[in-house]
């Protein structure tokens, strides 16, 4: 019997629209979905050897923990990068708009590929990310 | 301020130079737009035919992907009369009147793509409606506008080029407009469920875990958001409810 984990992300800053993580579940089950075949066949590759029980709660705790240090390291260096860019003057005029518009575009193509060769290499290990139980929850109130 | 017979005429010559599924984009993100600043009543409560308005700006949303069939959009998402009706009659203020046609032209355009019917006059309402619903949004669409522009001349789209909405970057990138509906993600999550194989290690899983933490940070930050952080890790007993895409 396979073993499941549930983890649940948030935006860092709320002020971030919610349409963003919309964006994030649509695009990660695309990508499931187009690996779907692949992750199937892989499946079945693998060795049921090396049986463990379910992760206990200090196993949580620490790869949550772990989780969320590897994103306050991305964050300083996403700031560290932010504060060199405003010290070069940018400017909100069209052009500095449309610049800021097609990098954005070239990094979404570059993080896309990333989650795409990184959900392909987790299927490699049979490890599965379920389409159906993704989501956005609903506001609270 | 620019008048609406001036905004329309604005619209009208650059939309016509748009591709066809990049009218529909413009369309589409003017519903979304205007979707988000409706009223509760009519955007945000589940209705007795269980749609939203924001619910039908989605499918018009996955329509531009190319992940929908003709077929799927004709007889699953495709806005019915009854929908139509619905939410004409539900609309009681001004406003509320506009948001709902905002919404309906842009199915109109997106319908456009599954016809292959190249009239703009669809996607030139929907900014008009959009317009009406709310004058402080029309240097937003005007920007929206110039950005598919910029994309289709940098990416040589054509008529057959789909469109992920999200290449146009957050709705409010400084901050939504004061006292318009809060579209903050404030109580909204994203969960991933992960089925591990028996043989993995918790070294590996920890491993696998931190990597796509990073990789969906990655493409947060990408869409222009600022990050994102692991609010929970756990193993579920039972399987969760989860409810669908709230907008």
């Amino acid at each position: 019997m396979s073993r499941k984990i549930r983890i649940t992300y948030e935006a860092r800053n709320k002020r971030d629209g919610k349409e963003m993580l919309r964006w994030l579940q649509s695009d990660a089950t695309r990508l499931i979905k187009d690996l779907d075949a692949e992750i199937k066949i892989d499946n079945r590759e693998q060795s049921t050897s090396d049986l463990r029980p379910v992760p206990d709660e200090e196993f949580e705790t620490d790869v949550a923990a772990a989780a969320n240090e590897e994103l306050d390291r991305l964050a300083e260096l996403a700031a560290a990068v932010e504060d060199r860019q405003s010290d070069t003057g940018a400017t909100e005029s069209e052009s500095a708009t449309g610049r800021l518009l097609l990098r954005r575009r070239r990094e979404q193509k570059e993080a896309q590929e990333r989650l795409r060769s990184g959900i392909a290499s987790a299927a490699k290990l049979g490890i599965r990310l379920l389409i159906s139980l993704t989501g956005i929850k609903a506001p609270k109130d | 301020m620019t008048s609406l017979d001036e905004f329309r005429a604005k619209l009208s010559g650059r939309i016509d130079d748009l591709p066809l599924v990049a009218r529909a984009a413009f369309a589409t993100r003017c519903a979304r737009r205007i979707a988000s600043l409706t009223p509760s009543i009519i955007a945000d409560e589940p209705t007795s035919l269980n749609i939203t308005l924001s619910h039908l700006v989605d499918r018009l949303e996955e329509a531009l992907t190319g992940h929908m069939s003709g077929d799927d959009w004709q007889n699953k998402f495709l806005p019915t009369p009854q929908v139509r009706k619905f939410f004409n009659d539900i609309a009681t203020t001004d406003q509320e009147k506009f948001a709902v046609n905002c919404v309906l032209h842009a199915a109109d355009a997106v319908d456009n793509i599954f016809r292959a019917t190249f009239d703009p006059t669809q996607a030139v309402e929907t900014g008009c409606a959009a317009y009406l619903a709310c004058s402080d949004s029309v240097d937003h669409i005007l920007r929206d506008l110039r950005s598919i522009e910029l994309l289709k001349d940098s990416e040589s789209w054509t008529d057959e080029t789909t469109v992920a909405i999200s290449v146009l970057g957050p709705l409010w990138p400084d901050g939504q407009p004061k006292d318009w509906p809060d579209t903050s993600s404030e109580d909204c999550e994203l969960v991933f469920e992960i089925d591990l194989p028996d043989g993995a290690t918790d070294q590996e899983v920890k491993r696998r875990l931190i990597k796509l933490s990073g990789e969906l940070d990655s493409l947060h930050r990408s869409y222009g958001g600022r990050g994102l952080r692991v609010v929970g890790l756990d193993v579920p007993r039972e399987a969760p409810a989860f409810q669908g895409v709230s907008s």
